[in-house]
């Protein structure tokens, strides 16, 4: 067994998403109009919606590998779940961070019930019980399937949790974000670019750390 | 074969009445504790009625799903019940079904004690209080019912069966307490028509979730 | 009027820190179990 690395594709890759980070940084510093009233603040923007996608993208992964577990009851997709959960966790923490940073300067308080912000909490709360389930649910091989299930239904909670928060307190829409689409050109590209590097370095995060769980699978295994 | 285990749990808990019981003595010491902490003043509690009822009937529901399945965990009926030859996704639909009767007996008698000890009117459109009030104690259960199968067999199943049903109700308790506050307050019925939409989308999607889910998560 | 400099720079030490700390913990959790399975 070697490290995820040895292998010349990998290595590239992790390179080529150090360039590409390093550069995202540089984009958003220096090739980004500079907002009127937000200033430096609004820079934010460009690390905290990209976040907020990742961590959503990896609870969609969740999903999926839940259903394929139980359609192939292949012990690869537990693995892809709890790698993409784990990962999945990791973006809405910052989300969760990083918007009250992000909205103390802008909006004088640190949290508003936001519909976006007030599902990622939500969220947050259902993989806090997801990893409970995973460290106390009993033996492991009910605990894949216990797993398997929450994160199926975590996510088919999310449309209803989405819908039903936004019209739960409609005074508080204020998000400071216009539409995506209606962005001026000078600010959607370099979010568009986030976004994508953003992707490519959770995909690199996802089969790393697959790659990890599968080798201590097979130590495990092995002792 | 539904109708025979939904005649079975009804016909368990007539005998005993454990479930039932207990849920309407636990709901009756968190309306006290409603009124301690409220200081029983008219203008505080009539904003926040229907809030509190439905928070009382969460923490009741808690009680009633870990008293239903809990049968089936002492005497390890469940596999028993596993080994029958039957679509195991009917016993999700039985627990839901009976779930929600228990939880509307309950509720039935609740109202009263809850309306006058916090020193509000009955509401005057009972009907449509009762029948709102059933239908999300059929999005509800969905939910605990579907929970509670998941992780019943853990050791901890006290504990993560709250923790994990409380962020995933969130919806239902949003809308439950708008259409309460809509109902009571007689106001016209498209104002929170909305509401009654997203518990019919939550009893479908998760009533038919855990009907399919329930044959994976009940497996050896 | 203030730039909120300070706000901007936190954000992105935590997230981009996040991320490098991410695969510095991944790889010296995979060297550890790579090193245990040596032995056998």
């Amino acid at each position: 067994m070697v490290t995820f690395f040895k292998n010349k594709n990998n290595m590239f890759f992790l390179i080529f998403v150090g360039i590409l980070l390093l550069f995202n940084i540089y984009n958003i510093s220096f090739n980004t109009p500079m907002v009127p009233d937000q200033h430096w603040a609004q820079k934010i923007f460009y690390v905290h919606v990209p976040s907020a996608w990742v961590g959503f993208l990896s609870y969609f992964v969740v999903m999926i590998a839940g259903i394929m577990f139980f359609v192939k009851r292949n012990d690869y997709w537990d693995n892809v779940g709890l790698a993409a959960a784990e990962i999945g966790t990791i973006f809405i923490s910052l989300v969760l961070i990083t918007g009250p940073i992000w909205a103390t300067p802008i909006w004088g308080k640190p949290w508003i019930w936001e519909p976006r912000l007030t599902t990622t909490l939500i969220l947050f709360l259902i993989y806090i019980g997801y990893f409970m389930v995973r460290s106390f649910g009993g033996h492991i091989e009910r605990v894949k399937r216990y797993a398997a299930s929450i994160g199926i239904i975590a996510f088919l909670d999310v449309p209803i949790i989405f819908l039903s928060v936004q019209f739960w307190a409609p005074e508080i829409q204020s998000h400071p974000q216009v539409e995506m689409a209606k962005q001026p050109a000078g600010i959607l590209i370099p979010f568009l670019i986030s976004l994508c590097i953003f992707t490519l370095v959770y995909i690199l995060m996802l089969r790393y750390r697959i790659y990890v769980i599968q080798i201590k699978d097979k130590l495990i295994k092995n002792v | 074969m539904f109708f025979i285990l939904l005649k079975k749990e009804l016909f368990i808990e007539f005998r005993s009445r454990e479930v039932v019981l207990s849920m309407l003595i636990f709901g009756l010491s968190i309306i006290l504790a409603f009124a301690f902490t409220s200081n029983v003043s008219k203008v505080i509690v009539s904003n926040n009625a229907p809030g509190m009822f439905w928070i009382m009937i969460l923490f009741v529901s808690v009680l009633g799903v870990h008293r239903t399945f809990s049968y089936e965990k002492n005497f390890d009926a469940f596999s028993m019940l596993i080994s029958a030859p039957i679509d195991r996704g009917i016993i999700y639909l039985s627990k839901w079904i009976s779930g929600t009767i228990f939880l509307t007996l309950m509720q039935l008698v609740i109202i009263v004690p809850f309306f006058k000890f916090l020193l509000l009117d009955l509401p005057s459109n009972f009907i449509l209080f009762i029948s709102t009030m059933i239908l999300v104690n059929l999005a509800i259960m969905s939910v605990a019912i579907l929970v509670s199968g998941i992780v019943m067999r853990a050791n901890f199943s006290e504990v993560l069966v709250p923790i994990l049903f409380f962020p995933l109700v969130s919806p239902v308790i949003i809308a439950a307490t708008k259409i309460s506050s809509g109902v009571l307050a007689e106001t016209a019925y498209q104002l929170w028509q909305f509401w009654l939409l997203i518990i019919m989308s939550i009893i479908v999607i998760f009533a038919l979730a855990g009907y399919t889910l329930f044959d994976f998560i009940t497996e050896e | 009027m203030y730039n909120f400099l300070n706000y901007f720079l936190s954000v992105y030490l935590i997230v981009f820190g996040t991320i490098v700390l991410w695969f510095l913990i991944q790889y010296k959790h995979e060297s550890k179990i790579l090193k245990k399975n040596k032995d056998y």
